[in-house]
């Protein structure tokens, strides 16, 4: 049975940190921390204002107003989820344009095809954390997005009536909505960010030659 | 002085150094190690004249050997920095960690309870007794049943939606003057002509108080 | 690593040093530097090396390793580690600086009549839905997964090399023109 304090993984974990990061790798690498550590913050005060949210139409006004007035600190957790989303994707499009323009992607290939994969996700959860306010703007916009779904081609409708979960927008939609933003793109982000930690733990032991 | 050169510096390099240096008057001593090069000087030669004759070469760090107190201070001066820092740290940890308690906490008045209309007090309500009300624009009586549940429903009975129904204390039963018909508490018909059930309302109960809620 | 002993240490003093440093692991080869007994760190984890201290005849010991962290870079901890400690001390000051200052508010309930004339897209948004108010919508739809799918792949794709004799002045015209659009539709050019 392997445990942590396995000499392979400690010596990994302590190779690792005390890795020489090369002068110009290191404004990319200075982002991608930025990006984690955001996101880490932002999945933090998600947890925490779930505590108290409500995804169910009839309660969700309630819960938010009493997040934003009851709730010893309950401005300032949801202020800051809010503006760390918009964070989030202004620094991610500049570490993208950083990565593109400076063209450091060649051999790291890998690094870029996963950070494709994030930035849809992470547009993907700023609008459904938006929509799930449930208000008169949220409402309406669902409504605009699903009718832009419905004109894809071959799949339009069925992908708007998976999403909207019944034939016009219900309590299913915000359930699913909420199960989008808090559940399922959240997961598939640290999924994709542990692949990301492997490729670099995978290039530290290559260049440190993999051994203790 | 110590010269320091990187770990794998080429034995070229080395060999101009020594060239430079000891006519100076300083004796070398080369040791390869694996963080870094080093090059021990000793001898009478001038500090200064050494600094400069090296400072074009930007790959050899010129390092002066100095004395006890002055290690001792750079030491002192080290852990004050390091304790500052830690000292930052626990200050910024502690600043994080208070508002997330402060959230943690559920604050005094609870979610949902805008919604909630106090109605009695469980006190001034006997087991099987009853308490008309008038909320949200209908007629309801709040009961308590023998086993001391509270239970609220509408007052009218559903037969033909005018008569006003009775509690009947010894049989637990809503009684319709009009007609005969019977409720039990959960708003079920017992005896006819009613065959529409009682529409009920639950009866939240924070502490020693009744309250119904307001439908949205 | 450098270990300074003092001026007058005996050789004895100096072995002791030596076998002690050599019991925790570290290999030392001594020098002499500007009259005084220095002792290199070769090999070995230098964290223990400070206990060597404890001796008397010990002065100071510093570590020195200038131009390999200038070859190779500094390391992920602790320097990259506390430089970005700061830089985020900094961003989140800033964000809960708006949070407290620019609070998103709470909207107003569901108003199902009459339908608002602008639903007003968030930021992110607004390129890809100009987008798709431009054109017709199944070749918009097929046209933003395919600009997703070389953005996607974009690193897969061959270099321009100078020397294929195609330049790079239209390949660098359209990406400018593309930014420019998007920059456009983001900034609400078309409703």
């Amino acid at each position: 049975m392997v445990t942590a304090t396995d000499a392979g993984l400690l010596a990994i974990a302590r190779r690792t940190l005390r890795a020489p990061i090369s002068h110009e790798l290191r404004g990319d690498l200075g982002m991608a921390v930025l990006l984690v550590a955001l996101f880490l913050l932002q999945a933090f005060t998600g947890i925490l204002l779930s505590l108290y949210y409500q995804p169910a139409p009839e309660a969700v006004a309630e819960s938010m107003q009493f997040i934003m007035r009851d709730v010893s600190w309950g401005w300032l957790m949801r202020g800051l989820h809010h503006w760390v989303s918009t964070a989030l994707i202004v620094v991610a499009c500049v570490h993208l344009a950083r990565a593109l323009f400076g063209a450091r992607y060649r051999g790291r290939e890998w690094f870029w095809y996963l950070g494709a994969l994030v930035l849809p996700l992470v547009v993907a959860l700023a609008f459904t954390g938006e929509l799930l306010a449930w208000d008169n703007q949220a409402y309406w916009t669902v409504r605009e997005f699903l009718s832009d779904i419905e004109t894809i081609p071959l799949i339009g409708p069925e992908l708007a009536d998976i999403v909207r979960g019944g034939s016009d927008v219900n309590a299913s939609t915000l359930s699913r909505t909420w199960t989008a933003h808090a559940l399922f793109a959240p997961w598939l982000v640290w999924m994709l960010l542990a692949a990301n930690l492997a490729l670099i733990v995978r290039d530290v032991r290559r260049a440190w030659g993999g051994g203790a | 002085m110590i010269l320091v050169l990187d770990p794998q510096a080429p034995q070229e390099l080395i060999d101009t150094l020594q060239r430079t240096v000891e006519p100076m008057g300083w004796r070398c001593e080369v040791s390869r190690g694996e963080d870094q090069t080093v090059i021990g000087l000793s001898g009478d030669g001038d500090p200064a004249e050494l600094e400069a004759a090296l400072a074009r070469h930007e790959d050899v760090d010129v390092i002066p050997i100095v004395s006890r107190q002055d290690y001792q201070r750079l030491r002192v001066r080290r852990r004050m920095m390091t304790g500052l820092a830690a000292g930052l740290g626990l200050l910024v940890a502690m600043g994080g960690a208070v508002p997330v308690a402060g959230f943690l906490m559920p604050p005094k008045g609870m979610l949902g309870e805008g919604n909630l209309v106090k109605v009695a007090t469980a006190s001034e309500m006997q087991r099987r007794a009853s308490k008309p009300l008038l909320l949200f624009g209908r007629s309801m009586l709040l009961l308590r049943d023998e086993r001391g549940r509270f239970y609220a429903t509408s007052a009218i009975c559903t037969h033909m939606n005018v008569c006003h129904l009775e509690w009947n204390e010894q049989r637990s039963l809503l009684e319709c003057p009009c007609h005969g018909g019977a409720f039990d508490v959960h708003g079920n018909v017992v005896r006819g002509p009613a065959s529409i059930p009682l529409p009920t309302y639950p009866v939240e109960r924070l502490g020693e108080e009744l309250f119904l809620r307001r439908e949205s | 690593m450098i270990i300074v002993l003092e001026r007058g240490a005996k050789p004895e003093q100096v072995d002791e040093v030596v076998a002690s440093l050599r019991r925790d692991g570290i290999e030392v080869r001594c020098l002499r530097a500007a009259g005084k007994p220095a002792l290199h760190v070769l090999a070995g984890e230098t964290r223990r090396a400070s206990r060597a201290l404890e001796f008397d005849c010990v002065e100071g010991i510093f570590a020195t390793s200038g131009p390999r962290v200038r070859r190779e870079g500094q390391r992920f901890f602790p320097h990259h580690t506390l430089r970005w400690f700061a830089i985020w001390m900094v961003v989140v000051a800033t964000l809960v600086l708006l949070a407290g200052q620019l609070p998103p508010g709470v909207g107003r309930p569901i108003d199902l009549q009459p339908p608002p004339e602008h639903v007003v897209v968030p930021w992110y948004g607004r390129a890809a839905t100009g987008f798709l108010a431009l054109f017709p919508h199944s070749a918009a739809w097929l046209a933003w997964s395919l600009l997703w799918i070389v953005m996607a792949l974009f690193v897969a794709l061959p270099r321009f090399e100078r020397r294929s004799g195609v330049s790079r002045i239209p390949v660098l015209g359209a990406a400018a023109l593309l930014v420019a659009a998007v920059a456009y539709l983001a900034l609400g050019g078309v409703a």
